[in-house]
């Protein structure tokens, strides 16, 4: 199980600290030992090319642009415009173009022969459609641009984001879970001593009854005992004294019974 | 002096960063816009001519164009006009001969 696995190499705990996209590299790493390999390079890249050294202020980071810099008549930097505005004024680097331009024409250096035509056509064809298509073919070439910006790189890294932000969270609930274990191993381990304790008493109160029945026994051997010897002893006794009556005795007994029966008789 | 394929000696990334293929990294000179007329001699004699630097200088010189105008975002027709009139103009030139034959004047 992969979440297992990240929390096991303690690779979230280590790289999280950093920053969210270390984070998702973190668990890109746990799947992919290569990547591991690749931050370890992105780390040593940026040690070099943005370390303590770097001159940030005559060697900024170069971006890309969003737009060109600004042009005049289509195609002229405004750049050398403001070049040349402080030692010829507003209208030098016209006045520079116009004359240029007639020294080449004056001079023929620049020859208008049979092909000009074709450049006033072409260049005719160009500012016209510029002028009636253009914004259309610029914002479909922006849309193009947007879509394929979004389609390949923000799409792929917002899914990116939200599928480690949902891995985090599931490695983060294993954690939790992990932690849960330990109060689930304390309660097991009470339950176990209220068992073992259980077992304990049960065993003292077998002692106790085992214990209770012996001397029981001994109680009733010695009352036993006791009972049968009285028994013996009354009955030594009493067959003693039977035998020790004669009838002679007896007969004597039976006639001053009688005699005092007959008293008695006379009395009442 | 820099051999083909590798970086300029001067480069050191630690301290500029990410090569920008559009950039001197030797000891800065005057801008040439911003040199004076009489110095403009000796601006010149302490350029490199040996054929490595200046096929370096056109390097440069395309990629702080292309970085500006081509490779923006929303790049404009400015590079589309650049590319066309600097071609026509290097045609002409090229066919030069055959263009003079057209004058109309004959003295100038």
């Amino acid at each position: 199980m992969l979440a297992s696995f990240v929390v096991k190499s303690g690779a979230l705990g280590g790289l999280c600290a950093k920053c969210p996209q270390r984070c998702l590299g973190a668990v890109q790493a746990a799947q992919n030992s290569s990547i591991a390999k690749r931050i370890e390079d992105w780390d040593k890249a940026n040690a070099i090319f943005y370390g303590p050294e770097r001159d940030y202020k005559n060697f900024p980071t170069q971006r890309q642009l969003e737009t060109p810099p600004p042009v005049r008549l289509g195609f002229l930097p405004e750049s050398w415009f403001q070049t040349l505005y402080p030692r010829t004024g507003v209208t030098g680097p016209y006045l520079f173009g116009v004359g240029l331009l007639g020294y080449v024409l004056s001079k023929e250096i620049w020859v208008i022969d049979h092909n000009f035509s074709e450049m006033l056509g072409f260049w005719g064809a160009i500012l016209w459609l510029n002028h009636k298509f253009g914004d259309k073919i610029g914002n479909y070439i922006d849309r193009l641009r947007e879509t394929n910006y979004n389609d390949w790189f923000v799409k792929p890294v917002q899914e990116a984001k939200e599928i480690y932000q949902t891995e985090i969270q599931e490695n983060e609930k294993a954690i939790w879970r992990a932690e849960g274990q330990k109060y689930l191993f304390e309660a097991k381990k009470e339950n176990v001593d209220l068992q073992l304790e259980a077992a304990y008493r049960q065993r003292i109160q077998n002692v106790y009854t085992d214990v209770k029945k012996r001397l029981d026994y001994q109680v009733d051997v010695l009352n036993t005992n006791k009972q049968f010897e009285q028994e013996h002893m009354v009955n030594w006794i009493v067959s003693g004294v039977m035998k020790s009556i004669t009838p002679q005795q007896e007969k004597e007994s039976i006639t001053s019974c009688l005699q005092t029966l007959k008293k008695l008789q006379a009395t009442a | 002096m820099s051999s083909p394929g590798k970086y300029p000696p001067e480069y050191n990334p630690k301290v500029h960063g990410a090569y920008d293929p559009g950039r001197y990294y030797g000891k800065a000179d005057l801008h040439i816009s911003e040199v004076k007329l009489g110095e403009l001699g000796s601006w010149f004699s302490r350029r490199s001519y040996s054929p490595q630097s200046m096929v370096s200088a056109v390097g440069r010189t395309y990629w702080r164009w292309a970085d500006r105008y081509l490779n923006p975002k929303r790049a404009g027709l400015a590079a589309v006009c650049h590319v066309t009139l600097s071609m026509s103009l290097a045609y002409y030139f090229l066919q030069y001969k055959a263009h003079k034959n057209h004058r109309h004047a004959k003295y100038h």
